[in-house]
């Protein structure tokens, strides 16, 4: 009772302040188990309900039990965040969580999540690749990320530096249904000396065409005179584990005859435990001319 | 004494600008920055070298009077700038010497709090979808997307971050009159954000033109206007206090005689006198549609609308009507209505006589608006109301 009126999810101008404390975010032991359905697989995960710092903040939510997959064509990316139209995606879930310090001092924290069907439209699709190939998986996860953060430069004078540097931290994990990994992209500042505002990303497929994206990005409101946070982000970092070890995946019986006649084939069902920084910014020639050229793995 | 500060304008020719010598080293940090070629530390060093030819005629939005006059009838100035704040005194000779300087010495730096993603500037608004909705990156040179009829959002101060500020307005700027959907939905807008802890305007601080806190965005801001001045249909919307910047922003260009012909702008909500913003809007030769501003259920709003209704009916650009005079009429004395003390708005729009109602008008606005009252009721009332 104490802690529901002490972290009020209020703030005033009186009594907004940046004193350390421990913010709180949503009760994790609450959340609700979550089935996502995509084209026959099911991602199942445990979330909170959406509560973000000011209520205008939009989620997105797939009806329950609806296949987002099922008539649904995938949307074009966005001309100002892709050079090209060649993937698509869908949203099934996308959610923000409001982080609060005691007695209306305010927000503090938001942790953002968004769980994404990313496809290839089919007029460019990749021609005789399966995702559930590793190989061609990774191939599939470079030329994403090169067409989503590669082309990105800074402004004016420097648009010779790149405006993100990624992946890194890419691990791989055990214990899943399928092959994945997690990395980090982060934004670089004009004179390259620092990365900040991560985006937390983890990848795996679902089908031959379809892989998933379960992003996580963490935004920090409140510093101190010296710039430094003025709160511990251990609670925002702790929910995004906590729903990052919740996920579990459930391949439909197609797909997971599909995955199996593949490892038969190959044995080896892992991605590569290294993962350098791609060099960005990728030069225009270089984010026209590779699309569905499936030589592009023996390169 | 004061001939050994150190000089940073006006050696050859003009007045004199020297400067107190413990603030020099600030100010060679600002001038490194321009020659390194951050574009607003170079905004700053031409606006207080321009001050070599005086600053007769510079009592505007940025360079305000500050302090008594001495004898010879000079006051002291303070110059508001993107990322600093600078007082100048007048010393012998007509020269000026800048006895105080507030450097935000991140605004300059490459890193520039952008990590804490509290820098006032442009920001583009790209529909992400992946991860959040909206995903806001930084604008270096402050150059709006080179696109006709793009949105351009004027944020209140007060929010957290730009991208909090983002992801909270736009969805709603997405309804604004005139606002094409589809189109930002698909290839995102601009936002202008503003640091700060507190809200601008207010029901006490309802003038723009007398706020300083949003002094130095909004001369940001009216640098990002005049390059865009060449598209054409962009749209200024101001998210509640984001008015006050706006305003400013249009008084600094109908200062320097710019104008911005088939650009438009709208108020949501603001927080500061919307009557400002029209006169200046005008001035600048904006076309506006006939909802100029949205102020909710404010009564000070709907008063301060009222008072240029006139204005706005001779104004060719302006599709404000006499149709939607009335309708805006009704509405607006709806709300102003419980405070002037006439009782429930449905009763003032309906029942009560014509001279009573002529004379609170004629009480809150000009005698143009009494006569296309006039007009307009004869039009209008007649056959909504006695048909």
């Amino acid at each position: 009772m104490l802690n529901f009126v002490k972290y009020l999810p209020l703030e005033f101008s009186w009594s907004r302040n940046d004193k350390y404390c421990v913010p709180k975010g949503p009760n994790f032991s609450r959340a609700q188990r979550i089935e996502l359905m995509m084209a026959g697989n099911r991602v199942h995960l445990k979330v909170p309900q959406h509560s973000p710092s000011r209520p205008s903040i939009e989620q997105a939510r797939v009806l329950p039990g609806h296949d987002i997959l099922a008539e649904q064509q995938l949307r074009d990316f966005s001309s100002a965040l892709m050079p090209n139209d060649h993937w698509g995606y869908a949203i099934p879930l996308a959610r923000t969580w409001a982080f609060w310090g005691p007695w209306m001092s305010g927000c503090r924290a938001e942790l953002a999540m968004g769980v994404a069907i990313i496809g290839r439209q089919s007029r460019h699709a990749f021609n005789d690749i399966s995702f559930f190939h590793p190989r061609a998986f990774e191939m599939v996860i470079v030329q994403y990320l090169n067409d989503r953060y590669g082309h990105k430069r800074r402004g004016g004078a420097n648009s010779h530096i790149p405006r993100y540097h990624g992946p890194i931290d890419w691990k791989v994990h055990e214990n899943f249904a399928v092959f994945n990994a997690t990395c980090k992209v982060c934004t670089r500042s004009e004179d390259l000396s620092k990365l900040f505002n991560p985006e937390h990303l983890f990848f795996f497929p679902i089908s031959e065409k379809y892989f998933v994206q379960v992003g996580f990005v963490q935004h920090f409101y409140s510093t101190n005179e010296k710039g430094q946070l003025a709160f511990d982000s251990t609670p925002v970092q702790a929910l995004q584990d906590a729903i990052f070890n919740s996920i579990r995946l459930e391949l439909s019986p197609e797909n997971q005859a599909c995955y199996n006649k593949i490892k038969a084939e190959i044995g080896n069902m892992e991605l590569t435990r290294e993962f350098a920084p791609l060099k960005w910014p990728v030069t225009a020639q270089e984010s026209t001319n590779n699309q569905q050229d499936s030589l592009f793995i023996e390169r | 004494m004061e001939q050994d500060y150190p000089i940073i304008a006006g050696k050859a020719a003009g007045r004199k600008v020297s400067i107190n010598p413990a603030l020099h080293p600030a100010y060679q940090r600002l001038e490194q920055a321009a020659l390194r070629g951050n574009h607003w530390a170079s905004i700053a060093v031409r606006e207080l070298n321009a001050l070599t030819s005086g600053v007769v005629g510079k009592n505007n939005v940025y360079i305000r009077p500050y302090g008594p006059k001495d004898a010879a009838g000079n006051t002291g100035y303070i110059v508001f700038l993107p990322g600093l704040k600078a007082t100048l005194y007048p010393t012998v000779l007509g020269s000026y010497c800048v006895t105080d300087l507030v450097l935000n010495a991140n605004y300059f730096e490459a890193t520039a709090d952008e990590e804490s993603g509290k820098r006032t500037g442009l920001y583009r608004v790209i529909p992400e979808g992946a991860i959040e909705t909206w995903k806001t990156e930084y604008v270096e040179d402050g150059n709006i997307e080179a696109k006709n009829g793009r949105l351009v959002v004027i944020a209140d101060s007060g929010y957290k971050s730009a991208s909090n500020a983002a992801r909270t307005i736009v969805p709603r700027a997405m309804e604004f009159p005139q606002v094409p959907e589809i189109t930002v939905l698909q290839e995102g807008c601009d936002l202008h954000f503003t640091a700060g802890q507190k809200q601008l305007g207010g029901m006490i601080r309802y003038n723009p033109l007398s706020l300083d806190s949003s002094r130095g965005s909004a001369l940001h801001l009216a640098t990002t206007m005049e390059q865009a001045r060449t598209l054409k249909n962009v749209i200024w919307a101001a998210d509640q206090g984001g008015s006050a910047v706006l305003t400013q922003a249009m008084q600094i260009l109908a200062n320097k005689g710019v104008t911005l012909k088939s650009h438009t702008a709208y108020l949501y909500k603001p927080r500061t006198s919307p009557a400002a913003a029209l006169k200046l809007a005008h001035k600048l030769e904006l076309s506006l549609g006939k909802s100029f501003a949205n102020t909710g259920w404010d009564p000070q709003g709907a008063l301060s609308q009222l008072s240029v209704a006139g204005r706005r009916l001779n104004n060719s650009n302006d599709r404000y009507n006499k149709a939607y005079h009335t309708h805006a009429w009704i509405n607006g004395l709806a709300k102003a209505a419980g405070p002037i003390g006439l009782g429930s708005g449905a009763a003032a729009a309906m029942g009560v006589s014509i001279p009573m109602i002529g004379g609170i008008v004629a009480a809150i606005s000009g005698g143009s608006v009494v006569y296309a009252l006039g007009q307009s009721l004869v039009e209008d009332l007649r056959t909504k109301f006695k048909r």
